[in-house]
């Protein structure tokens, strides 16, 4: 499954890298949300993992903007624990899901499964 | 020029109650003035009347006087008889010399019982001796009447003329005869009567003046024929004043004579010495009145104006002192009931609200800092959070991927381990960085002065740091003024960091490199010295610029957001400041500035 990270530090996508490269992967790393949309229309991943909170161009209008190239792609807002309001509003504009920092990485597994359950079908 | 509503109300008053008292005092005046002038013109009226009737009674007196005398010569037949047989310069010589000489008589007439004239002396009318005098005028009228008395106007003027007939018996049978004195009115006659009246009285015939006991001119009416038509044509008025002028008064009453017809008018001259004495009295008095009722008004208004200025200026001092001392529980107090005290409690009142109104927004106020430090704590919560929250994230991701790497018992190669270790190691620092910021921003800071050269400083800090600028190609022009003070308070080490801050962030606003213009000055006004720092990279957005300097506040992901809240703490402890100026695209101006001596 191709992923695709937007974190505007470089270490956690880092992490999502070393993480699931190692399961047969293929991570690609974004650190800003211009970055992002740019990959998103290239690269066309199976999966965004996004940070909500980035200087310039923040996770919500990232999301806005990758909804509008691929309404079906599956995104999973990034944030810290008191940005769950924004998250809440980011399911609402149609992200699959939010993770919290610090990163779960059961979660992360849980989520890629499905994910990619979800698309095979 | 100061115009009338600038004044104070007490000249106000003072001007108005002038102003009224000039027109009513004027107008009073005037009008007593005019009454007075009238009254003392119906005195004179008075007076000319009076005068006029007392020179009438010395003529009539005068006739009087005649007529008795001619009347006893009448009775006595020794002048008839002498006249008759005695020579005319005999009798002349005996008789009528003498009686001209005691009466003033101008003209002895003695005429017989057949009107024939027989003896004639004086010469004022000419009575031819041989003539039959029955025909003249004057003869005709005494040989009518037993006596007659009265005035007759004659070829030599107006004259008394009296006469008397003669009633007397001898033996030649009873004989008649006419007594007849004539007296002419000259100016020797009317002088007698001023010297009895002490009036000066003219006789006029046809507009001209026969005799006067006024030898000096007088300014008298015009046209004296047209006073003598007028006085003709009022059958019921005997007298006329005329008054010319403020020197004398005339009045004019017709003279008949014996056989009722005019001769002419008798003119009475009165000096008017009143009315120009009155005026002049007046005219003082009217002064001193005038200046009597300023002084009045004045004082008046003096006294009435204190008592409304007194409780204004009991307000006045009361406002002052609020303005003073911002102590709006002081009162006013007025005792009065007018409109001043009705005021003083509006004002009161006023004040009670203003009080009210005014703990109401203290309240708020504080109720507003107490919301806007807790905000600000949230905040700096919030700040902290996010910036730790990254660097524990990137720890937490490493520490649970080499859990599972060793629960399921794989193989970590060594550079993996050493570069997880390493990774590990950073973020913590990082993380250590940032609590050690925060609480370096939130306890108060220890500043240890000392007399420092700027300029020293600022080539410390670029020594440190100039090493980092040419890697990213960062040209320094250094604009240092050469004579620049020292600075008296300043601590070196946080000085240093201030400027190590903002060369940061101008080093960061140019990645790809650019020029960086670091020039000091002194602001000989101020006593401050100015640095400042200008870069020409990305700049900053304006929504950011206000931002700035509040913590956590960073458009970098690796930033603290703490760099230049502390710098601000920092310059704020030297009391100094720090300003910005910016254009997106262009770049920025960072300006530092310190006292050189040591503000009070």
């Amino acid at each position: 499954m191709k992923m695709l990270i937007v974190d505007d530090e470089i270490e956690i996508c880092n992490i999502f890298y070393d993480f699931f490269t190692p399961k047969g992967h293929e991570v690609i790393k974004a650190t800003s949300g211009e970055g992002a949309l740019e990959k998103v229309k290239t690269e066309k991943p199976d999966l965004v993992f996004l940070d909500i909170r980035m200087p310039k161009m923040d996770g919500i209008e990232a999301l806005k903007q990758i909804k509008t190239i691929d309404k079906s792609m599956t995104v999973i807002m990034v944030t810290v624990l008191t940005d769950e309001e924004t998250a809440k509003k980011a399911i609402k504009l149609g992200a699959y899901d939010y993770v919290t920092k610090p990163l779960s990485f059961d979660y992360l597994e849980k989520a890629a499964l499905l994910v990619e359950l979800y698309t095979k079908k | 020029m100061k115009r009338f509503k600038d004044f104070s109300i007490r000249t106000k008053l003072n001007i108005a109650f002038i102003i009224s008292e000039a027109l009513i005092g004027t107008f009073t005046l005037f009008f007593t003035y005019i009454m007075i002038i009238k009254g003392l013109d119906r005195i004179e009226n008075y007076y000319l009347e009076t005068e006029l009737n007392s020179v009438k009674h010395s003529i009539d007196n005068e006739l009087e006087v005649l007529s008795r005398n001619v009347k006893d010569n009448a009775y006595s037949d020794d002048l008839y008889n002498y006249a008759t047989s005695r020579s005319e310069a005999w009798v002349k010589l005996n008789v009528a010399d003498w009686i001209t000489r005691n009466f003033k008589v101008d003209l002895i007439l003695i005429l017989d019982a057949k009107n024939k004239l027989i003896y004639q002396c004086g010469n004022f009318e000419e009575f031819p001796m041989n003539k039959d005098l029955s025909k003249h005028p004057l003869i005709k009228k005494i040989v009518e009447f037993p006596e007659v008395k009265g005035l007759y106007f004659t070829s030599k003027g107006p004259a008394y003329v009296v006469s008397s007939q003669i009633v007397h018996t001898d033996e030649s049978g009873p004989r008649n005869g006419t007594y007849l004195y004539g007296k002419l009115m000259d100016n020797a006659r009317l002088e007698r009567i001023k010297g009895l009246t002490g009036i000066d009285l003219s006789l006029i015939n046809k507009g001209e003046i026969i005799s006067s006991t006024i030898v000096k001119y007088v300014d008298r009416p015009q046209n004296l024929d047209n006073i003598y038509n007028e006085l003709k044509s009022k059958k019921f008025q005997e007298f006329n004043i005329y008054k010319p002028n403020y020197q004398s008064a005339f009045i004019y009453s017709i003279l008949k004579d014996i056989e009722d017809k005019d001769i002419g008018m008798l003119e009475i001259i009165r000096p008017r010495k009143t009315i120009p004495l009155v005026t002049g009295f007046f005219i003082q008095s009217s002064i001193w009145i005038f200046i009597f009722a300023i002084l009045a008004i004045v004082i008046t208004i003096f006294l009435v104006t204190g008592f409304i200025l007194r409780p204004l200026n009991v307000f006045k001092k009361i406002i002052e002192e609020i303005q003073k001392t911002k102590n709006i529980l002081q009162r006013v107090t007025v005792e009065t009931r007018d409109e001043i005290g009705v005021l003083a409690n509006e004002f009161n009142a006023m004040l009670d609200a203003l009080n009210k109104s005014q703990n109401e927004l203290i309240e708020t106020q504080q109720n507003l800092i107490k919301a806007e430090k807790m905000s600000a704590l949230a905040e700096l919560a919030i700040g902290t959070v996010h910036q730790i929250n990254n660097p524990l994230s990137i720890v937490m991701g490493r520490v649970q991927m080499l859990q599972r790497l060793i629960i399921y018992k794989t193989f970590i190669p060594q550079p993996d381990l050493e570069k997880d270790l390493k990774i590990m190691e950073i973020q913590t620092k990082r993380a250590i960085d940032i609590t050690n910021s925060l609480l370096r921003y939130a306890t108060p800071m220890a500043f240890r002065f000392e007399k420092c050269d700027i300029n020293e400083l600022v080539k410390d800090t670029l020594s440190l740091i100039n090493k980092q600028l040419e890697e990213d190609s960062i040209n320094v022009v250094e604009n240092l003024k050469t004579d620049l003070p020292f600075v008296e308070y300043c601590d070196p080490h946080q000085m240093r960091d201030v400027f190590m801050n903002i060369i940061t962030n101008a080093r960061q606003a140019m990645p790809g490199g650019g020029k960086l213009e670091i020039s000091t000055d002194y602001d000989k006004k101020e006593d401050e010295a100015c640095i400042k720092f200008t870069d020409n990279g990305c700049g900053i957005v304006p929504e950011h610029i206000n931002k700035l300097f509040t913590p956590f506040f960073s458009t970098r992901a690796d930033g603290t957001g703490l760099g230049l809240a502390i710098s601000y703490n920092i310059l704020k402890g030297h009391r100094g400041r720090i300003e910005v100026e910016s254009e997106f695209g262009v770049g920025s101006t960072f300006t530092v500035k310190l006292p050189v001596g040591r503000r009070s």
